[in-house]
Formats: structure tokens, C-alpha cells, sequence
């Protein structure tokens, strides 16, 4: 770890997040999640839908409380009782930028307000001259054009309501952008614009992404480090080559597989390796995590972890 | 065998009259569909793609004016092919003699497709009962064959279950299942995965080929996932502002292709086996349909775009007998860009 | 080489957008609400009721409560329009006013079984009502939308606690509720406003409890969560807005039963006490004379359906105006 320069700004350790289902039962969604992300890089969450990904997401910037577990932020502990100061800071540090563009947005408010939001919230201007003129500030950043900024969201397209949700998110300059399957309901094209757009965002402004998805290649293009989630478990984490040119865990690898590629000649020779965790006999909450190799932690048992390292 | 394609659009247009004005969704297309091949229309939201789907599925609207022809060719018991023009016919006409029996969908949404308070096999059954006309006991055995075809294990238990008790794939299956109740020739697969986690989307497009091969019927794919396309098209046609720029098979797009949009598209996806330093992205926004396009619709947010690209609408260039692409640049006149360029 | 086919590249400056300046809200909505014709009338028409009901009395002589047993049902007559052959005290080819000698009156609405002049109650009869109208909508709005929000969107123990009290509200018959009042208050306006402010929010407040339930799962409120908006912000700035479409709606629909609970209440000696009238208690006594005398009910019952057409064409142009979604 000795190589990495860069601070650690995000520690998670064993966060758990349950939720009542009814009576006794309890929905584990995520279930003992350990990982960190270092400033000004970005950290990819990749798993299916009900890997609890974007309950981690939730959990950090506490929308919900987590259950369980020790999230350390930028030196300050984030996960216990926060008091109405702990939780107004954190929300100036931290922000998120959701998959639905089109619900993201009130559609009663105007663009400028939309954006003025967290401005508003913490007092960031002396008038409203001074608000005005960072909103649109922000609004140019992001591709956004002035003229725009008192109109309402249905009046755009998905790809513009995503970078007004960009702008909002930005306009307080936070620390740390979750970035909540930010790109997956776009159209391909868009998806690149928006990509690009947080990339030049993070090496401008320095800031940390934590980047949830489910499209592997999307992570890989944005990702320095990589953390694979399966049923509420990180199963495998490290840098992005690592995980993509030595996966250890089997979840990890058959991911990897599946991941379509655009070349007829290719795709239509891939052939995806099964898993299923019911009958693989891998039990989760029996693993701990091993390293592999620099910072490449798998989660498994000791047997398991001789058995796919070799 | 008849080599006559299955399906063939000539020269489709279609507009909507909306308060805002004229909007010209379809403007013009060509396509035909080959008996039991694959075709895929890729196209970005607002492209037109699913207008297309909803013309051959005879969905029409009342502020809707349709224009040139859609050709469906059905195959009878006595081996003459008859003849339907969707346009033509009366809705209410499409929907009871092509819709379901001869032309199914299967959308991308498994969730809100089907009926959460049926259990599945009322839902496969429903078709068969309406237009085969067989009994209850044919169709339930029939059901449970169909539910087996499509990989649904213990099909018998299944059948009286609801969707709520299914996971996202096995919804989709179903699906699948209900769309070949009536054992059609041409399915239209809406976006079929992308509600789908990655390691199901393959199976899902498996499972929809193999059944393509075994009862030898045309599939319609409308997606903007490049890598669906790769897997399973047989051609590929490529949507944009209500035209289809290019087309050909899909060695000939995804290996040769002549149209700008087209390069943009298939830059604008990480290659997963690349470090890829900086994705290319097309700038700007599709076009408005609701004012007149004049020239190329994409020449805007076309880097290559030439002075003709803003006042003429360019021809058809043929590069060979299955690829053609309407881009000036394949104009003699023109100057040669190649698409390594372009990166 | 052709000039025609020269590169130029792309030319993305296509936003050749209409200027678009900081209107404030307000008058957006202004805007919208009076570019739309049904509610541009159905608000003239309810400004012309309330005229009516301040200035109408000061047209006519007569008061509301001067009985006259000489002038029984006399029927309609106004001057001028009487040459047209409507509204000219005739009753079955019979010139009333003649008949009583009395050819230099006009009671522009005729009189009731009492001889009390049916202009003059018909303008306080629609005063009550529309004060009843506005009670009705101020308690919804007030009281119902905040404890529908308050209940939905803080959840757990505040709602269901909550959610007991207006059960067991509910579960007690108004009728019950406004005869409990009485024994403590004589019969009056604020007793009726009273019972209103004690059961009639039940219904809103529901409506925007499932409302909110719906919209804070919203990705929209999660994302002013977590840029550190106050609640009572979101609560009013994010969330009412979003619910004022169906609040609308509602609220005007509480404004005729609101009404006639009010003329029920009449009927039964619990509502406003004689010689005072509403519109509903107008109403049920003219109902009684339907055959005989028929404009001793139409009249208040024509003032009655305007103003419900017009409360409802006002409050679906509201809500059209309201929302920007609606907008073109």
C-alpha cells in the first residue's frame, strides 16, 4: 500500500445494512462490506441487481443508517448517531448522482433552483447575484447553456437532465460523488458524454468517485480500483488490473465473461462460465478476506483461497 | 423455398400531429427481413426504432398519418404465400389476423408485461385459447411443453405460480414463452435484456436463437446495446432521426462501416480488452424532428460533415449487394476519410 | 476540389433557443391559468357570485328577514326585462302584483311562503355558503395537508399513532359531533365551522399521506436528503408541490359537501337558525313548493350549480397551471 501516495479518504469496515422485512425476518442487503478508496481516484462497485450495491451507496451518505460496521470520512467517523452539524457537514462533502435523470429532478422546480439547492442549504453565497453566478458557472462546466437555467426538467433530454443532476451534485465542490448507476439508463452516445464529463470533473477538481454499475466495461474504463459485489458480500476487491487480468474469485470470473464485447467474430465464440453460488458450495459469511497480491483482497475460506489461487 | 424476404418496409413514414406541431418520427425507411434470419435496429432514444416496431405491430394512433408500405408475407397450409400490407389494413384487422398468431413482441420489461394477478400458465394459455382454438387440457399440456422449451424448470409447478414468484430472468422466459404460444413467424424483441442482470442477458439471447433455429422463424431485435447486436444479428440497420443511415450485415458494420454515426456509436462503448485512455463521444443532441430536417440530420454533430451535409439529404450509396449508407462521403466528389481517423 | 464537398465539421451552435428571463412563479402561473378559456370563466363567474352576494342587497329595498304575510309567493319581476315577457310577476296568466295591489314593487326573485323577498336571502343564503366553501378549503389545506405530511413522511410511530386519532375521528358520526357542540353552543356559523374544522380535513389528509408516502421514495427528495435540505423544506418546497394537482381537486370537491352538510345541518335545526339562509337551506324550503311555486327552488339552485362549475373549471385550470409538465 506503501506505493499509493494518495490519503485514504473513505474507509469502510464490516458494514452491514439490514432491513425489516416483517416480523423476525431481516433482509441482509448488504452483509459485512470492508474496502477503502483513496482521493481523487475512483472506486467501481460492480454486481447484479440485488447485490446490494446501491444500498452501500445509501448507507454512506445516510439516507438509511447502517446496521452494523465503522465508515471513517475524511478522519471523522460517519456511521454512528450523527448530530444536525455531523449530518449537514457530511452532506457538504458528500454527494450523489442518481441512475433516473428524469426522477431526479423535481419536476415543479426551475433548473436554477434545482442546482441552487445545496448553495441554498449551506449558506454558500453572500447574494443573489453571487448564487446566480456560481450556478451558472457550474451550468457552462457541464455543457449546460445559460439560457437553460429557468426552464424545467421535462423541457430536456435524458443526457442534459443528467448533467443538470452532474451540476448539482458539483456546485458545493463535495469530496466524495457516489455515483448511483449515474449512466445506465442513457442512450450508448450519451453515455460516453457523461462519462467524460465526470472524468474531466474529477481531474479539475480533484474529486473522489465512488462509481456504482453494473456495466464491467463502463467500470473498467473509469475505475483505478474495483470491487465486486455478490448478495450483500464484497467478494473480491483491488486495482482495475487485478481484478481484470488476475480474477481469483469464480463470481468474479464468470462476470467477467459475461460481458459482451462488440465483435461479431468474438461475441459469438464467448462462452460465459456458469456460477451459481447455491450449488457452488461457497459459503460467504464463512470466508475472510485474503491478499492476494498488492492490494488485492479475496473473500473466501483458507481452503478455498489455495484452491482458486493455484 | 421461396427466397422472398418475410417482411419488407418500403419507404415507411410516419408523423404524429402533436400541439406543438408536425412531428416526423419515420421519415422514409427501407428494410426487408429474410425468412429466419436475425435483423437488428439499433438507434438511440427519439431514432424512430420503436415507431417502426409499433407500425408492423399495426399500433396505431389517431393523430397519427402512416405512409408507403409494410409487407408481410405468410406462408398458407397449401404452400401459396399470401400477402398483407400492414398499412393498409384496418387496425382492428392487424391485431386479430397478424398480432400474436403470426407477429409476436417480447418487450423489454418482464415486470410490467406481465399480469401480476394471473399465474403463469392462465398467461401462456390466454393466446393459444384465442387463436388456436384448442381445449383447455391441449392448451395446458401445450403450455407446459412451451414453458419447458424455454428452460423453466418444473414447468407442472410453474404454471400455477405467479410473476412475483420468478426471478427476473425466469419472468422473461415466460415471456419468451407467451410471445411462441401461437408459434408466429417473425418475433420483435424490444430491448429483451436490458432489464437483465449480465449473466442472464447471454442465456436470454441464447435461448431466443436456439429457438430461432428450431422453429426457423425471423427475428426482429431493436436495442442500442452494440453487444447484443454483435451476438446475434444476422444484418444490422442503423436508426438516426427517423432514417436508416446505414445497413448491411453485421461483419460489414461492425467491421467496415461507412456511416460517421455509425463510427460514433461503436467508439462511444469501452473495449473491455482495451485500456481505452479517452471514449470517444459524439457531441451534441439528436435533432428536433418536430422542425424540417434540411440536409443530413446528423451533419450537426458530424466532425466530417462536408458543406453539402447542410443542404442536401444524401443519396443511397450501394458498397455491395447487403451494405449500403447514406453519407456523402461516399460521394466520388468527396474527400477520403477512413474511420482510424476518427479515434 | 468541389467546394461543395469541402470539410466544415460539425456546427453545434443549433440552440437558437427562445430567450428564456427569470419569470417569477407566480406569474407563470398567472400566465398559463388565464391563457386557459374554461378557467378564465369559471373565475369571472365565481367573482360575478360574490358580487352578487355583497352588493345584491344594496339593489333592492327589501331585507332578508322582513316577513310580509300580504306578499306570499310572489313570483319574479324585474323592470326592463319584464317587457320580454320573463320575470314579470305574471302566475298562470295572472298578474300578481296587480292582484295585490302592489304594482310599483319588484321583487326581482320573487318572495317565499312568508312574504320575506327572495333576492335578499338568495345574496346572504350565498354568502353563508361561500363563507362554508372557504372554511371547508382552509381546513383542508391548512390542517389536512399538514397532517397528511407529517404523518407520511416521518412514517414509523408518528403514523401510526396518528393514524389512530383520525381513525377514531372518523368513526364518530358527524351528526353525533354536531349535536355533542350543541349541547355546549347555540346553533350558529361557528358552531357549523366548528364541526367542519372537526372531521372534514379526514380525507385530504389521507390523500396526501399516500401521496407523500409515494414521492419521498422519490429519487428527487432522496437527492434534496442528501444535499442537507431542512425537512420543513423539503416537506413544503418539494413535496407539496408535487401533490397540489391531486389537493386541488380534492379540496374543491369538499367544497359541496361542505355545503350541504352545512343545509343538512339546516334541515335538522342544527345549522344556521332562521331567519338567517344558505343556499342549501334555501334549497330544501323551496323543494317544498317544486310544484307550485318552481322558482322559489331553481333560483338558488341555478346560483348553487354555477358556482360548482366554475369552483371546478377554476380548479382544473389551477392544477393544468400549476404543474409544468403541463405546460407546451
Amino acid at each position: 500500500m506503501e506505493q499509493n501516495q494518495n490519503e485514504i479518504l473513505l474507509q469502510v469496515t464490516g458494514l452491514k445494512q439490514y432491513f425489516k422485512v416483517s416480523g423476525k425476518n431481516w433482509l441482509k442487503a448488504v452483509d459485512g462490506v470492508t474496502f477503502s478508496i483513496r482521493k481523487g481516484e475512483t472506486y467501481g462497485l460492480v454486481g447484479e441487481s440485488g447485490s446490494g450495491k446501491t444500498t452501500i451507496g445509501r448507507s454512506l451518505i445516510r439516507i438509511y443508517d447502517p446496521t452494523e460496521g465503522t465508515v471513517w470520512f475524511n478522519g471523522r467517523e460517519i456511521s454512528g448517531k450523527l448530530n444536525g452539524a455531523e449530518r449537514k457537514q457530511l452532506t457538504r462533502e458528500m454527494q450523489m448522482i442518481f441512475q433516473d435523470p428524469q426522477a431526479s429532478l423535481n419536476p415543479h422546480k426551475k433548473v436554477i433552483d434545482i442546482i441552487g439547492q445545496g448553495l441554498d442549504n449551506h449558506h454558500l453565497y453572500k447574494n443573489k447575484e453571487e448564487r446566480k453566478e456560481k450556478i451558472l458557472a457550474i451550468m457552462k462546466r457541464v455543457g449546460l447553456d445559460a439560457e437553460q437555467a429557468y426552464r424545467y426538467p421535462h423541457q430536456f433530454s435524458g443526457g442534459q437532465r443528467q448533467r443538470i443532476g452532474i451540476a448539482r451534485a458539483f456546485v458545493i465542490h463535495p469530496q466524495l460523488v457516489i455515483a448511483d448507476e449515474a449512466i445506465s439508463a442513457l442512450d450508448v452516445s450519451v453515455q460516453a458524454q457523461v462519462v467524460n464529463l465526470m472524468k474531466d470533473l474529477q481531474e479539475e477538481l480533484g474529486t473522489t468517485y465512488l462509481f456504482i454499475a453494473h456495466d464491467l466495461a463502463m467500470v473498467k474504463y473509469i475505475s483505478d480500483h474495483i470491487g465486486v459485489l455478490h448478495l450483500g458480500h464484497l467478494v473480491e476487491t483491488g486495482t482495475r488490473d487485478e481484478i481484470f487480468d488476475h480474477p481469483i474469485h469464480p463470481y468474479t470470473k464468470s462476470l467477467l465473461s459475461a460481458i459482451p464485447v462488440t465483435d461479431p467474430d468474438i461475441e459469438r465464440n464467448r462462452v460465459a462460465i456458469p456460477y451459481d453460488y447455491v450449488t457452488s458450495g461457497i459459503d460467504y459469511s464463512k470466508g475472510t478476506y485474503h491478499l492476494s497480491s498488492g492490494e488485492h483482497y479475496v473473500l473466501a475460506t483458507d481452503e478455498e483461497f489455495h484452491r482458486w489461487e493455484a | 423455398m421461396d427466397r422472398e424476404p418475410i417482411l419488407t418496409v418500403k419507404n415507411l413514414k410516419i408523423s404524429f400531429h402533436t400541439k406543438a406541431g408536425m412531428l416526423q418520427a419515420i421519415r422514409g425507411i427501407d428494410f426487408d427481413l429474410e425468412r429466419g434470419k436475425t435483423l437488428a435496429i439499433v438507434g438511440e432514444s427519439g431514432s424512430g426504432k420503436s415507431v417502426t416496431v409499433r407500425a408492423i405491430m399495426g399500433i396505431r394512433s389517431k393523430n397519427e398519418d402512416a405512409g408507403g408500405s409494410i409487407l408481410y408475407r405468410c406462408r398458407q397450409e397449401d404452400g401459396s404465400v399470401k400477402e398483407y400490407d400492414i398499412i393498409e389494413m384496418k387496425k382492428k384487422d392487424v391485431i386479430s389476423q397478424l398480432c400474436g398468431k403470426h407477429i409476436a413482441m417480447v418487450f423489454q420489461d418482464p415486470m410490467t408485461t406481465l399480469d401480476p394477478t394471473m399465474t403463469i400458465g392462465k398467461q401462456v394459455m390466454e393466446g393459444m385459447r384465442l387463436h388456436l382454438h384448442i381445449t383447455k387440457d391441449e392448451a395446458w399440456k401445450r403450455a407446459v411443453a412451451l414453458l419447458d422449451e424455454v428452460g423453466i424448470t418444473s414447468p407442472e409447478t410453474r404454471m400455477k405460480q405467479y410473476p412475483h414468484q420468478l426471478s427476473g430472468g425466469m419472468r422473461q422466459r415466460v415471456v419468451i414463452a407467451i410471445a411462441l404460444s401461437c408459434e408466429p413467424d417473425i418475433l420483435i424483441c424490444d430491448e429483451p435484456t436490458t432489464a437483465l442482470d449480465v449473466t442472464i442477458q447471454a442465456k436470454i439471447l441464447e435461448l431466443i436463437a436456439r429457438i430461432q433455429r428450431e422453429r426457423e422463424i425471423s427475428v426482429i431485435y431493436i436495442t442500442h446495446d452494440l453487444g447484443v447486436v454483435a451476438k446475434v444479428a444476422d444484418s444490422v440497420a442503423v436508426m438516426y432521426a427517423g432514417h436508416i443511415v446505414e445497413q448491411g450485415t453485421a461483419r460489414e458494420i461492425f467491421y467496415e462501416p461507412r456511416h460517421p454515426y455509425t463510427w460514433g456509436l461503436l467508439d462511444s462503448v469501452p473495449d473491455i480488452s482495451k485500456d481505452t485512455e479517452r471514449l470517444y463521444s459524439i457531441p451534441g443532441n439528436p435533432p428536433n424532428l418536430l422542425s424540417q430536417v434540411k440536409g443530413d440530420a446528423f451533419a450537426p454533430r458530424n466532425q466530417y460533415a462536408l458543406a453539402i451535409d447542410y443542404e442536401e439529404e444524401p443519396p443511397r450509396f450501394q458498397i455491395s449487394d447487403t451494405h449500403y449508407v447514406y453519407s456523402w462521403l461516399e460521394d466520388p466528389r468527396a474527400p477520403k476519410i477512413s474511420r482510424a481517423a476518427g479515434k | 476540389m468541389d467546394e461543395k464537398f469541402k470539410i466544415v465539421g460539425a456546427e453545434l451552435n443549433q440552440t437558437v433557443q427562445k430567450d428564456y428571463t427569470d419569470i417569477p412563479r407566480w406569474k407563470d402561473i398567472l400566465y398559463r391559468f388565464t391563457r386557459n378559456k374554461g378557467s378564465l370563466i369559471g373565475a369571472i363567474a365565481i367573482v360575478l357570485v360574490i358580487a352578487f352576494a355583497f352588493l345584491g342587497p344594496l339593489l333592492s329595498p327589501y331585507t332578508y328577514d322582513a316577513v310580509d304575510t300580504k306578499r306570499q309567493n310572489m313570483p319574479p319581476r324585474i323592470p326592463v326585462v319584464e317587457n320580454l315577457g320573463i320575470f314579470d310577476g305574471y302566475r298562470n296568466g295572472v298578474d300578481v302584483y296587480e292582484q295585490k295591489d302592489c304594482k310599483d314593487e319588484y321583487h326581482y326573485f320573487g318572495t317565499d311562503t312568508l312574504g320575506r323577498d327572495l333576492w335578499a336571502r338568495v345574496c346572504y343564503g350565498t354568502r353563508i355558503s361561500l363563507y362554508i366553501a372557504l372554511v371547508a378549503v382552509l381546513i383542508d389545506m391548512v390542517i389536512g395537508i399538514t397532517y397528511g405530511m407529517v404523518c407520511g413522511y416521518f412514517g414509523g410511530a408518528v403514523d401510526i399513532i396518528l393514524q389512530r386519532i383520525v381513525e377514531v375521528i372518523n368513526g364518530i358520526p358527524q351528526l353525533v359531533v354536531v349535536t355533542l357542540l350543541m349541547v355546549i353552543l347555540k346553533p350558529g356559523l361557528f358552531t357549523i365551522t366548528l364541526a367542519l374544522l372537526i372531521t372534514s380535513w379526514i380525507g385530504m389528509s389521507r390523500v396526501v399521506r399516500a401521496q407523500v408516502l409515494q414521492l419521498k421514495e422519490q429519487e428527487y427528495i432522496l437527492a434534496s436528503r442528501t444535499l442537507g435540505t431542512p425537512i420543513p423544506v423539503i416537506l413544503f418546497k418539494e413535496i407539496l408541490p408535487n401533490t397540489m394537482g391531486q389537493v386541488i381537486i380534492l379540496a374543491m370537491m369538499s367544497v359541496p359537501s361542505a355545503i350541504f352538510t352545512e343545509s343538512f345541518l339546516s334541515f335538522v335545526g342544527l345549522g344556521i337558525p332562521a331567519p338567517l339562509a344558505s343556499l342549501g337551506s334555501l334549497i330544501s324550503t323551496g323543494f317544498d313548493n317544486i310544484l307550485t311555486y318552481p322558482y322559489q327552488v331553481a333560483i338558488p339552485v341555478v346560483i348553487f350549480s354555477i358556482l360548482m362549475v366554475s369552483f371546478n373549471l377554476t380548479a382544473d385550470g389551477l392544477r393544468d397551471a400549476m404543474d409544468p409538465r403541463m405546460w407546451q
